[in-house]
C-alpha cells in the first residue's frame, strides 16, 4: 500500500458505494445557471461574427467599410472579438457551470444564494458599463487593454466589476461547500464541486494583478487623475493575471473531462486521487509563470524570466497528468463497450454523441496547443515567434478549442438539463462539432505558419504592402478557416436557439447531469487532496518567491510617464 | 437507497496500456515539433 492509498484514519468507513437519489437543481437553481448561459452564448455568438472579419481580411476581403456605422475598424473588431469570447463567454459560462457543479456536486443548494445573485448582478452590471464605451469605439484597446493605449474609464470600470462579481460568486462557492463539510466530516469532497472551487481560488488570486492595474494606474489615467501610466509595470500586472487566465478558462473543461466526459462515454474516473493532484498543482503553478509573456520586455531582468521559464514548464506536469488520467478514463470506457488494440478502442466511444464528441475533438486539438505552447515557454524559441500570427494561432487551439469547443459540448446536456428541453438537432450538434475541428485545423495551422514566417499579430495583412509571396497561400487559408468557423457558429447558434426555443419534455427524456463515479471509491484519496489551507499556502509562497522581489523593484522605480493621448490605431 | 457498483479486481488492476502508447506518440510528436522550431531558429543565424 503506496501513501496514495493511505485512508484518512478520521474519515468514516465507507467501504461500499450507496447510490442515493441524486439531488437535481430546482427549478430557481436551474432558471439562476441558466441567466449565466444566456449572457455566455449571446456574447460567444456576437464575438464569433467579428473573428471571421479578422480572418477575411487577411485574404484582401475588407469587410470593415461595409459595416463602418457599426463596427469602425479593424482593431475594434478585434477587440469586440477578444472581449467578448475571450473574457465574456469564459467568465459567464465558468460562473454559471460553478453554480452547477456545486449544487450538484454537493448535493445541497446554495448556503448563501443572496450572495451568489449579487455577483451574478455585478457581472451584468460591469458587461453592461463596458460594452457601451466598446461598442463606441471608445475601448479598441484590444483584449490585453495594454498601456499606453487608452480607453475610457467605463471600459475599466465595466471589466472590474465584472471580476468582482465573479469573486462574489466565488465566496458564495466556499460558503457552500464549508456548510456542505460541517454536514459531512471526514468526507472527501465531491470532485466536481471541489474542482470548480479550486478553480475560484486560484481566479481571485490571479485577478489581483488586473485589480492592481486598473485601481491604481488605468482607471486614475482614464479619469485624468493621473497624467500617465508605466507600460511596464502594468503589462506585468496583467500578466500575473493574463496567464492563469488561461486555466481559469481550462479547469471547468478539465472537470468535465475528468468527472463528467468518462460517464457520457460509458466509463469512470481512472483515479480520483490523480484529478485532485492535478487541480491542487494548477492553483500552485499556474500563477507565478507571468514573464514568459515578457521574454522581449526590456524592464524585466533576465533572471526573472528564466525563473519563471522554468516554472511554466512545471505546468506541463499537471497537464499531462491530465492527458493521463483522462485518456485512461476513456480507455476504460471504450474497453468496456468492446474495444480492442493499442488505439483501436478509440473507435468504440460515443461519437455519434455531440456533447461526446465535441469534447474529445477539443482535447485532440488541445494537445497541438500544449506543444505550441511549451515553444513559447522556451525562452530561446519565444523570439522566433514572439507577437507573430503563431501566438493567435496557438490560443485558437487552446481558449477556441480547448475551452470553447468543450463547453459547447458541455451546453448540449446542459441547456436542455436547465430548461427541461430535448437537444434540438443532434445531427446538426454533431456536425458542428467537426466543422468547427475542420475549420479550426486549417485557421490554425495557416497561422502558426504564417508566425515562423514572420508575420505579425494583430496587423491588418490585408493592407500592408510588406506581405511576401511565401505569406498569400497561408492568408488565404487563414480566411478559408474563418469561413468555416463562421457555419459552426451559425450552427451552434441554430442549434441553442431551436433547443431553448422546444417544447418542454417529459423528466425521463431531459438529460441528467453525467457525473462519473471513480474506479476506487473517492474515501480511499488520501486526505491531503482535499485542503486547502497547505496549498494555498504553497501557492503564497511560490508567489511571494517567483513574483515578489521584481515587482516590488518595479513598483518602487515605477515611471508614471507614458501619457497615451496619441496612441489610437483605429 | 441500493447498493452501487463496486470496485472490482479487474477494474482496481486496469492496465492503460493504449493511453501510454498515445502519449509517447504525444512527446515524440512534441519533441519533433519543438526540435523544428529550434532549428529554425538556428537557420536564421547565431548571435553572440
Amino acid at each position: 500500500m503506496t501513501v496514495l492509498d493511505q485512508p484518512d484514519p478520521q474519515a468514516p468507513a465507507v467501504p461500499t458505494r450507496q447510490a442515493a437519489p441524486a439531488r437535481e437543481l430546482t427549478e430557481q437553481e436551474r432558471r439562476f445557471v441558466g441567466w449565466h448561459l444566456i449572457v455566455a452564448i449571446a456574447a460567444l455568438l456576437v464575438g464569433s461574427l467579428m473573428g471571421p472579419l479578422q480572418a477575411f481580411e487577411y485574404s484582401g476581403v475588407n469587410v470593415y467599410p461595409w459595416i463602418e456605422p457599426i463596427i469602425h475598424s479593424y482593431y475594434q473588431g478585434l477587440t469586440i472579438h477578444g472581449v467578448l469570447n475571450a473574457l465574456v463567454w469564459t467568465t459567464f459560462f465558468i460562473v454559471g457551470f460553478t453554480n452547477l457543479t456545486t449544487i450538484r456536486g454537493l448535493q445541497r443548494p446554495l448556503s448563501h444564494p443572496w450572495i451568489n445573485k449579487a455577483g451574478f448582478w455585478i457581472m451584468v452590471v460591469g458587461l453592461l458599463t463596458a460594452a457601451v464605451p466598446l461598442l463606441g469605439n471608445q475601448a479598441t484597446v484590444l483584449y490585453t487593454f495594454y498601456a499606453p493605449l487608452k480607453a475610457s474609464w467605463a471600459f475599466y470600470l465595466g471589466l472590474t466589476l465584472v471580476v468582482v462579481g465573479s469573486w462574489v460568486e466565488g465566496l458564495g462557492f466556499y460558503l457552500t461547500l464549508w456548510a456542505w463539510r460541517k454536514e459531512h466530516r471526514g468526507v472527501r469532497s465531491p470532485f466536481i464541486a471541489l474542482g470548480g472551487i479550486i478553480n475560484a481560488a486560484m481566479w481571485q488570486i490571479a485577478t489581483l494583478g488586473l485589480a492592481a492595474s486598473i485601481l491604481t494606474m488605468l482607471l486614475p489615467w482614464s479619469l485624468g487623475l493621473i497624467d500617465g501610466v508605466d507600460p511596464e509595470l502594468s503589462r506585468t500586472y496583467f500578466w500575473f493575471t493574463g496567464h492563469p487566465l488561461v486555466y481559469f478558462w481550462l479547469l471547468p473543461a478539465y472537470i468535465s473531462w475528468y468527472g463528467m466526459l468518462p460517464h457520457q462515454a460509458g466509463g469512470k474516473l481512472f483515479s480520483d486521487s490523480l484529478a485532485r493532484l492535478s487541480f491542487w498543482m494548477f492553483l500552485l503553478v499556474s500563477v507565478p509563470v507571468g514573464f514568459h509573456h515578457q521574454f522581449v520586455d526590456p524592464g524585466v531582468p533576465q533572471t526573472w524570466k528564466w525563473i519563471h521559464a522554468g516554472l511554466t514548464y512545471s505546468v506541463f506536469f499537471p497537464s499531462t497528468l491530465t492527458a493521463f488520467t483522462v485518456i485512461a478514463s476513456l480507455e476504460y470506457a471504450a474497453r468496456k463497450r468492446g474495444g480492442t488494440g493499442l488505439i483501436g478502442w478509440v473507435r468504440q466511444l460515443p461519437w455519434t454523441d455531440p456533447s461526446v464528441a465535441a469534447q474529445l475533438l477539443a482535447a485532440i486539438l488541445f494537445m497541438f496547443g500544449g506543444i505550441g505552447g511549451l515553444t513559447n515557454a522556451s525562452y530561446n524559441l519565444n523570439l522566433v515567434i514572439h507577437n507573430t500570427a503563431w501566438v493567435p494561432g496557438h490560443f485558437h487551439l487552446t481558449v477556441a478549442s480547448a475551452v470553447t469547443l468543450s463547453f459547447i459540448g458541455i451546453t448540449y446536456w446542459m441547456v436542455p438539463y436547465l430548461m427541461n428541453k430535448k437537444l434540438w438537432g443532434p445531427r446538426v450538434a454533431l456536425v458542428q462539432a467537426w466543422v468547427w475541428f475542420v475549420g479550426m485545423i486549417i485557421f490554425s495551422n495557416a497561422m502558426h505558419v504564417l508566425g515562423l514566417l514572420g508575420a505579425p499579430r494583430r496587423t491588418p495583412l490585408g493592407e500592408a504592402t510588406y506581405v511576401p509571396e511565401a505569406w498569400n497561400g497561408n492568408l488565404l487559408r487563414v480566411s478559408i478557416g474563418g469561413a468555416i468557423l463562421l457555419v459552426a457558429v451559425i450552427l451552434y447558434g441554430l442549434v441553442m436557439i431551436r433547443t431553448a426555443f422546444g417544447p418542454k419534455v417529459a423528466p425521463e427524456e431531459v438529460p441528467a447531469v453525467p457525473i462519473a463515479e471513480s474506479i476506487r471509491h473517492p474515501q480511499l484519496t488520501p486526505v491531503w487532496l482535499d485542503r486547502f489551507k497547505p496549498w494555498l499556502l504553497g501557492a503564497a509562497v511560490l508567489l511571494l518567491i517567483a513574483y515578489g522581489p521584481q515587482l516590488v523593484d518595479q513598483i518602487l522605480n515605477m515611471h508614471l510617464n507614458a501619457p497615451g493621448a496619441s496612441f489610437r490605431p483605429w | 437507497m441500493t447498493d452501487g457498483p463496486q470496485s472490482t479486481e479487474g477494474e482496481e488492476h486496469f492496465k492503460p496500456t493504449g493511453t501510454i502508447f498515445i502519449l509517447a506518440m504525444f512527446i515524440a510528436a512534441l519533441i519533433l515539433l519543438w526540435a523544428s522550431v529550434y532549428v529554425i531558429l538556428l537557420s536564421r543565424g547565431v548571435t553572440v
